[in-house]
C-alpha cells in the first residue's frame, strides 16, 4: 500500500513558489530520503505533510486518505521530529515523552508503558527522570525522538535530525532509524548530509528549487549520470599487456595506463574488482595500491544542478 | 507659444473689457471703438508671416494702447503681454523686458497700480516660464530628428548586411551545388559513361564473339555497381546528420545572440548527441533562446555560457549567466513555458539564481 501519495503540490509565498508542483508515491516499509541544499522546499513539504502549513494546491494522501479531509486519522499515523527540537526543558525526559504521547490520545497504563518504551528505544530509560537542560545536544535529539514515536505512527517524519550533533549521537540515530524501519515504520528523512542519505535510504528524491529533479535508489541515481565507475590501480612496474589481460573480465570497458598506473573504465553495475585483481596477481603483477572511483550522490547533485550540496 | 500668448490675451481682454463695462459711468461708443481696433491689430498680428513686419506692429499694438490707457486705465494691463510678445524675439533680454513692463508703473496710481502689477507679474512669471519649456522643448526636437536621421543611416547599413547576408548564403549554396554537380560529372558520369561504351561494345559482338561481350558486359555491371555505390555515398556525405542540424542551429542562434547583444557568448557540448531526438533538440532549442532572451532583458550579465551534456540517461541543457541572478525567483510566462515545453518530454526545469543566472533543462532518454 502506498503509505504516502503526493499529488501536484505547490507552496507559494507571495510570488515565491516554495515548493513546485511535486509528485511523489512512497511505499510502506521504505526510508525515503529528501535530499537538497538549504531552501530547496524539503522542510515546507514536510510542513505540509504534517499540515502545519497548508498547500497552495495539490494533494498529500496518507495511507489512501486526504489529510485534509481527514486530518486526525492522518495525525494519528504520523510520527515527527521536527528540525527545531520540541521539547520542554523543565519537564523530566519521561514526562515530555507521555505530554507528546497524552497528545496522541494514549491514557492510563497504555500511556505509562509506550513513554518507558520510546525512551527505551532511544537508550534514554536511565534519564527519564532528568531534565533536558542537562543533555547534550544528541541526547535530545534522541528525546525528540521519543516524543514523536510514542504513539507508534506508521510513518515518522525526521527532518534533519543529524544537524549539530556529535558523530556518535549521530550513529545512534542512524541505527534507531534502521531498528524503526525493522519494526514496521515508513521513514521520510530530510537530510543535506549526501552520505547519510546514501547510507541508510532505500529510495531518493533530490530536491531543487522546490522540485524534483531525480528520484529513484542510490544505484539508479547514479547511473542517470555514468554507468561507468573508474579504477585506478598502481604496479611496481607496467608491461603494457595489462590491457589484453584485462579484457576478458565482465564489465571492463577501456584500459588505459599513465606511467606505473592503469586506469580500468568497467561497467558500475558489474561487481568485478577481485577479478581484475586476481587476474593481476595470477600475472605476477605486484600491486601497490588500488582506488575505486564510483559517482556518488554528490556527484549526481553537482551534475545535475551544477551546484554543491552545502556552500 | 502662440497658443499661449493667444488664450493670455484673451483672457486678460475679456477681465478689461468687463472691467471697463462695469466701471464706465455711461455708455461709451469709443471704449467699443478701441477694443476693437486692438483685436483687429491682432489679428494682423498672425496674419502676417515677416518677423520684421511683426515687430512693426507689435510696436504699434504698444503705442496704440499707451494711448489708450491715457483715455481709460485699463488698457495699460494689455500692455503687459504685448511687451513679452515682443521680448520672444530677443533671446536672453528678460532684464530689459521687465524694466519696460514695469516702466508704466510710474504714471498708474492706486487701484490700477495693484492691478497692474499683478498682472504684470502674472504674464512675466508666465512668460518665463513658458519660454524655458519651449527651449527644452525645441532641443529635444531636435534630438528626435537627430535619432530619426540615425534610425534612418542603421535601418539602411542593416538592410545592406542582410542583402550581402543573403547573397553570401546563395554564393554558398551555388558553390555546393557547383561541388555537387563537379562530383556527380567526375565520379558517377564517367561511369557510366564508361559502361554505356562497353554494353554498346558488347551488343555489336553478341552474335559474333559471344566471350567477349559477356566479360564486357560484366564489366559495365560492375561499374554500374560501383557507380551506384558512389552514389550513396555521395548523398551520405552531403546529408547532414541530425545532431550536427540541431547543434549547428543551436550554435548559431548563440552567436547571432551575442551579434545583437554584445554578451560574450561561449557553447560547450559533451557526451553522445546522436541520442538527442528531433523533437527533444527543438525543446532545447526554444529553451536556451528564451534563457538567452530572459537573461539580455533581466540579467545585467556580460557573459553567457551555454552548455548541452548527454549524461547516461538524462540530457541537460544549461544556460548559466554572471549576472546579477535573483534571491528569490518569480515564475514569469516564459519560465512557466519552458517548463511546460520540457514536461511534455518528462524533463524539469530547474531555474537558480544564486550565482548568476541558470535555467538547467533536464530530459530524460530512453538509453541505448
Amino acid at each position: 500500500m502506498n503509505i504516502l501519495d503526493i499529488r501536484g503540490l505547490t507552496k507559494k509565498f507571495g510570488d515565491f513558489v516554495a515548493v513546485d508542483n511535486m509528485s511523489l508515491t512512497i511505499r510502506e516499509g521504505e526510508i525515503f530520503g529528501f535530499l537538497g541544499a538549504n531552501g530547496a522546499g524539503k522542510s515546507t513539504t514536510i510542513n505540509m505533510i504534517s499540515s502545519l502549513l497548508r498547500p497552495t494546491s495539490g494533494e498529500i494522501r496518507i495511507l489512501e486518505k486526504d489529510i485534509a479531509k481527514q486530518s486526525r486519522f492522518a495525525k494519528t499515523n504520523l510520527g515527527i521530529v521536527p528540525q527545531d527540537l520540541a521539547i520542554y526543558e523543565d519537564m523530566t525526559a519521561y514526562e515530555n515523552v507521555s505530554f507528546f504521547a497524552g497528545l496522541y490520545g494514549l491514557r492510563g497504563d497504555k500511556l505509562k508503558e509506550r513513554a518507558e518504551e520510546a525512551l527505551e528505544f532511544v537508550g534514554l530509560s536511565d534519564k527519564a527522570k532528568s531534565f533536558p537542560k542537562n543533555f547534550s545536544g544528541g541526547m535530545k535529539r534522541r528525546l525528540n525522538i521519543a516524543c514523536a514515536i510514542a504513539h507508534k505512527p506508521k510513518l515518522i517524519i525526521m527532518d534533519e535530525p543529524t544537524v549539530g550533533i556529535d558523530p556518535q549521537s549521530r550513529n545512534y540515530i542512524l541505527t534507531s532509524v534502521r531498528k524503526l524501519n525493522e519494526s514496521g515504520c515508513t521513514i521520510i528523512y530530510t537530510s543535506h548530509y549526501m552520505e547519510e542519505v546514501e547510507e541508510i535510504c532505500s529510495r531518493i528524491a533530490i530536491v531543487d528549487h522546490g522540485k524534483i529533479i531525480a528520484e529513484g535508489t542510490k544505484e539508479q541515481l547514479k547511473s542517470t549520470i555514468t554507468d561507468v565507475k573508474d579504477i585506478r590501480i598502481e604496479l611496481k612496474s607496467v608491461q603494457g599487456t595489462e590491457g589484453e589481460l584485462l579484457k576478458p573480465v565482465p564489465g571492463v570497458r577501456t584500459v588505459l595506463q599513465e606511467e606505473n598506473v592503469i586506469r580500468v573504465h568497467s561497467d558500475a553495475a558489474v561487481d568485478n574488482l577481485n577479478r581484475i585483481l586476481k587476474q593481476l596477481m595470477d600475472a605476477g603483477k605486484e600491486i601497490r595500491s588500488v582506488e575505486e572511483q564510483e559517482p556518488n550522490l554528490e556527484t549526481v547533485f553537482l551534475t545535475l544542478t551544477g551546484r554543491n550540496l552545502r556552500d | 507659444m502662440e497658443l499661449w500668448t493667444v488664450g493670455n490675451k484673451t483672457i486678460m481682454l475679456l477681465f478689461v473689457v468687463t472691467a471697463t463695462y462695469f466701471t464706465a459711468a455711461a455708455r461709451d461708443v469709443w471704449l467699443v471703438f478701441l477694443f476693437l481696433a486692438y483685436l483687429a491689430l491682432n489679428l494682423i498680428l498672425h496674419i502676417v508671416k515677416q518677423a520684421r513686419t511683426k515687430k512693426a506692429i507689435l510696436l504699434a499694438i504698444i503705442l496704440f494702447l499707451i494711448g489708450c490707457a491715457v483715455y481709460h486705465p485699463y488698457f495699460a494691463l494689455l500692455l503687459p503681454l504685448s511687451f513679452n510678445e515682443f521680448a520672444s524675439f530677443y533671446p536672453r533680454s528678460n532684464g530689459f523686458l521687465l524694466l519696460a513692463i514695469l516702466a508704466p508703473l510710474m504714471v498708474l496710481r492706486d487701484t490700477m497700480m495693484i492691478l497692474y502689477v499683478f498682472a504684470a507679474a502674472l504674464s512675466f512669471f508666465n512668460y518665463g516660464m513658458v519660454r524655458h519649456y519651449m527651449g527644452r522643448v525645441g532641443k529635444q526636437e531636435d534630438e528626435l530628428e537627430n535619432m530619426r536621421g540615425n534610425l534612418q543611416k542603421m535601418a539602411k547599413s542593416l538592410n545592406e548586411n542582410q542583402d550581402f547576408a543573403r547573397a553570401s548564403e546563395y554564393m554558398v549554396k551555388l558553390e555546393e551545388r557547383n561541388r555537387l554537380t563537379q562530383e556527380i560529372h567526375d565520379g558517377i558520369g564517367h561511369a557510366m559513361t564508361g559502361a554505356l561504351i562497353q554494353m554498346e561494345a558488347a551488343k555489336r559482338l553478341l552474335n559474333s564473339d559471344p566471350a567477349t561481350a559477356e566479360t564486357l558486359l560484366q564489366n559495365a555491371i560492375g561499374i554500374s555497381k560501383e557507380a551506384i555505390e558512389e552514389i550513396r555515398v555521395t548523398l551520405k556525405n552531403n546529408k547532414p546528420p541530425v545532431e550536427q542540424l540541431g547543434l549547428s542551429r543551436l550554435k548559431t542562434a548563440v552567436e547571432a545572440f551575442s551579434g545583437r547583444t554584445g554578451l560574450m557568448t561561449s557553447v560547450v557540448h559533451e557526451g553522445n548527441m546522436e541520442v538527442i531526438t528531433p523533437l527533444q533538440w527543438k525543446i532545447i532549442y526554444e529553451n536556451v533562446t528564451e534563457a538567452l532572451t530572459n537573461c539580455a532583458k533581466y540579467s545585467g550579465a556580460t557573459a553567457v555560457h551555454v552548455e548541452i551534456r548527454v549524461l547516461n540517461r538524462l540530457i541537460k541543457a544549461v544556460v548559466a549567466d554572471n549576472g546579477k541572478g535573483a534571491a528569490k525567483i518569480v515564475k514569469g510566462l516564459g519560465l512557466i513555458g519552458m517548463e511546460e515545453r520540457t514536461a511534455s518530454v518528462g524533463g524539469t526545469v530547474v531555474a537558480d539564481g544564486t550565482n548568476g543566472f541558470n535555467i538547467t533543462t533536464l530530459i530524460p532518454y530512453a538509453g541505448r
